[in-house]
């Protein structure tokens, strides 16, 4: 199995607050990573590191092997990463079509308008509409295609339920599941640990800036989680 | 006298739209840049010295011809200069350094083109056509203006057409929404950017050739020029471009016709209503 | 040494430098130095207002204008001493400043300074066409209707030095004040600063007035110097122009700042006078040098030179950028 993204010793911090220290994670291509830890953990600062939205202070990322050039989306973009942001973030002023056909790459792939029609069959009826006129549920349709229409190969998934009634919570994951079978990675954030434990083939867990636990999903249990969680191993 | 305050009304509203013209350009800046562009009355003033200075090289070229060489140099003018400068200025987190430094830029570009072009009012002819006009019953029409009216017109659907229905124009909306999870989406941030600060300037240096085939412009127009702009924004209420277009033909209308009883009024007027309509609003509560 | 001695000293030192100079130097340059001094304390006015209240201001020559004006029309036509209304008239001009205050603060940024620049257009306009203010064509001072007598020049040097002098160790006093915190407290976050009792609305006000006065005052001593006024001189841009470059490039947000920058402007023109270029290129001149500074070094030059010569903090600053 190969690694598609490698991150190495990544230290960085927002003025004088260290945010992420020395953080160092594997994902292998094709596998599912649940990234879980306490607020301020800094798990969206690694998902944001990851798409470019912020820069690292030292340390270096790879993607399938190559080096990924730091705090530039567009680099993040070419190189198959694409975020479905906490609080999905559409875009107001486009309509639903639009905001699927933005994120349309250059690179090419499954994912076409109509892939993404096939699976959400109930954005293709509202296609016209501004995203405002959509549920919770259907604006988080909206975010995870518009990040597949840049066919990524690896897809993040930031705070993904939250907000969500546990019945759409259910939705999304099935979503997620057949998004997997196509090939295509995932990082997922979810304060539902059961849930994404459940769903992940690897658990991270972070504290403090740091990965404190790693492993396979089937091993780690959920009373290590836990403790890792409130910081209580190192 | 009915014939007086038709023929006053469509000078004036051939007039606003230039000013609707002008008002679009800044409102485009300022809805998706963020940067208040205190040089887009520059632009105005530059575009009709421009074309001024390409009739006197090349007397014998079509007007329309100029008008495109003035619109293209103009777009390349605000393209560099939101590429060279404005840009790093938006890097910092005080939106008043970029309007800071667009004003030092108007600054400079006033009194470079009062070097180079003289500081005396200037003006550019449009020859046979300005005394042909056009009559509707009792009625009469230059022919020039309609002929405005109409250059305007298309322009305005052109570039509403161009937002709501291009590549471009998504991208653009994006940026404005949304500025860096667009940037995540791969819109090319900075080529936007400099792509919009193209389309205001154009927009704006073919306003100031039509202005400048009207009534004489100086290298220090562009003051009054972007007081118009601001204005027609603020009435129009910003962005839409159908609202540039009114407040832009009511502050024409106000112009004309205030000329009309009071020739050295100036802008005096249109300021005034400008006040007086923002005084207006900010007793009834509409202004936040 | 203490906060009080230290303002003290400043003005005795300044204040005596300035009389002193006042009686050796020759009328020209006095008359140089006192426009000098004015375009300082302009700038001061319009640092108070943009860096530390946040108001870019576009409009700040209406305050000139009016200064320049109140004290023509009320000296000629009063009585009283020409002396007496240079106090007067900044104090009227700051308490009419309070109305045009109250509604241009309904504009938020950006249009803020547009409808300042567009309220000073209406009011040159208005004077342009004034009778009693001899419309385009301007007044003479005629205080009580006679010439003036004498060389007011050398007083009104003296009488510039004090003011700019007693306006640093002013502001000085009011940005340690209550008030300075709270201004410091906006710059953070209005809404925090309203959060945490400050009125925010009350202190921008107060900011708007007192620099409203300020350039008033200015203006009346300018145009005192002058004894002539005419409307396109009292109300142009120029006078804003000037404020803003030196405010940008000596440091926006400090008091050391803006006297920087009019060593800076004094330097330009001086320079540009005697290699014979002319007003234009002076403008391109020191619009380039302040577009420089505010993308280089968006503090200004005193923040940057402060911490090179290792000089402590010793006022309120004020961040932008």
């Amino acid at each position: 199995m190969t690694t598609c993204l490698e991150v190495r010793n990544v230290s960085m911090r927002y003025d004088q607050l260290l945010a992420l220290s020395d953080l160092s994670l594997t994902l292998n291509e094709g596998q599912t990573l649940a990234l879980v830890g306490a607020n301020g953990a800094g798990k969206s600062t690694l998902m944001r590191l990851l798409c470019g939205l912020l820069t690292a202070e030292k340390g270096e990322i790879d993607v399938c092997q190559k080096p990924l050039a730091l705090g530039r989306p567009r680099a993040s973009a070419s190189a198959g990463l694409a975020l479905v942001p906490e609080g999905r973030l559409l875009f107001e002023s486009l309509s639903i079509e639009e905001n699927l056909q933005i994120g349309r790459s250059q690179r090419g792939g499954v994912w076409d308008l109509a892939a993404i029609y096939t699976l959400f069959p109930i954005l293709k009826e509202k296609r016209k509409l501004p995203p405002s006129a959509l549920s919770g549920g259907q604006q988080q349709m909206v975010a995870i295609g518009r990040a597949l229409a840049s066919n990524p190969r690896i897809l993040l998934c930031d705070e993904i339920s939250l907000g969500l009634s546990p019945l759409v919570t259910q939705e999304v994951y099935g979503v997620l599941k057949h998004i997997r079978e196509q090939g295509t990675s995932l990082i997922i954030v979810d304060q539902d640990v059961s849930r994404v434990t459940a769903f992940a083939d690897q658990v991270a867990c972070m504290f403090k800036g740091r990965v404190t636990l790693a492993g396979s999903a089937r091993t780690v249990t959920l009373k290590q989680i836990k403790d890792s969680y409130f910081g209580l191993t190192t | 006298m009915i014939q007086t305050v038709a023929e006053l009304l469509f000078q004036g509203a051939t007039l606003g739209v230039l000013y609707g013209m002008i008002g679009a350009g800044l409102a485009l800046t300022f809805g998706i840049l963020k940067v208040v562009n205190l040089a887009h009355g520059v632009f105005i003033t530059i575009g009709a010295f421009i074309a001024i200075w390409l009739t006197s090289l090349m007397p014998t070229v079509p007007l329309a011809l100029i008008i495109v060489a003035t619109t293209v140099l103009c777009a390349l003018l605000g393209a560099a200069l939101q590429y060279a400068v404005i840009e790093r200025a938006m890097t910092f987190r005080d939106p008043s350094v970029p309007m800071m430094v667009t004003f030092g830029v108007s600054v400079i570009f006033t009194n470079a083109l009062a070097q180079f072009a003289g500081a005396d009012l200037r003006s550019l002819g449009v020859g046979s056509i300005a005394q042909k006009s056009l009559s509707v019953g009792p009625f009469n029409f230059g022919l020039f203006p309609l002929l405005t009216l109409i250059f305007v017109a298309v322009v305005f659907i052109a570039v509403d057409a161009t937002i709501r229905k291009t590549r471009f124009g998504r991208e653009v909306r994006a940026l404005s929404d949304r500025p860096d999870i667009a940037a995540l989406m791969g819109v090319r941030v900075r080529l936007v950017h400099a792509q919009v600060a193209a389309l205001a300037a154009a927009l704006a240096g073919v306003a100031g050739v039509l202005l400048a085939m009207r009534a004489s412009v100086s290298p220090f127009s562009g003051g009054e020029n972007l007081m118009i702009a601001f204005e027609v924004v603020v009435l129009g209420r910003l962005g839409s471009t159908k609202g540039a277009l009114l407040a832009g033909i009511f502050l024409g209308i106000v112009q004309i016709v205030s000329l009309r009883f009071d020739s050295n009024a100036g802008l005096l007027y249109v300021h005034l209503s400008f006040i007086l309509i923002l005084v207006f609003w900010a007793a009834s509560g509409k202004l936040k | 040494m203490t906060f009080k001695y230290a303002n003290l000293l400043l003005i005795i030192g300044f204040g005596s430098l300035s009389v002193v100079s006042s009686l050796l130097l020759s009328s020209g340059m006095l008359f140089l130095l006192t426009e000098v001094l004015v375009i300082a304390l302009l700038a001061q006015m319009w640092n108070l207002l943009a860096g530390y209240g946040g108001m870019v201001s576009l409009g700040q020559q209406a305050f000139v204008g009016l200064g320049g004006y109140g004290l023509y029309v009320f000296a000629n036509h009063s009585g009283l001493p020409v002396w007496l209304w240079i106090v007067v008239v900044p104090l009227m001009v700051g308490v009419a400043a309070l109305p045009l205050g109250m509604l241009m603060f309904k504009l938020k940024s950006a249009y803020f300074s547009v409808g300042m620049w567009v309220a000073a257009e209406i009011l040159a306009a208005i004077v342009m066409r004034t009778d009693a203010l001899g419309q385009s064509g301007g007044l003479v001072l005629r205080p009580g209707g006679e010439s003036l007598a004498g060389n007011p020049e050398r007083i009104l040097f003296a009488g510039a030095g004090l003011l700019l002098i007693g306006t640093i160790v002013g502001l000085r006093v009011l940005l340690n004040s209550d008030l300075g915190l709270a201004l410091l407290a906006m710059r953070d976050g209005e809404e925090a600063a309203e959060a945490a009792g400050v009125n925010v609305r009350r202190t921008n006000l107060l900011i708007f007035c007192i620099a409203a006065a300020g350039c008033a005052a200015g203006g009346a001593l300018y145009y005192f110097s002058t004894l002539y006024i005419a409307p396109t001189d009292a109300f142009q841009i120029n006078w804003l122009i000037s404020m803003m470059f030196v405010s940008v490039i000596g440091g926006v947000g400090t008091l050391t700042g803006p006297l920087l920058g009019t060593a800076v402007l004094i330097a330009v023109r001086e320079t540009c006078t005697s290699l014979g270029l002319t007003g234009g290129t002076y403008w391109i001149i020191m619009g380039t040098i302040a577009i420089a500074t505010l993308l280089i070094l968006p503090r200004g030059l005193w923040p940057a030179l402060r911490s090179k010569l290792h000089v402590p903090k010793t006022e309120k600053e004020a961040t932008i950028g």
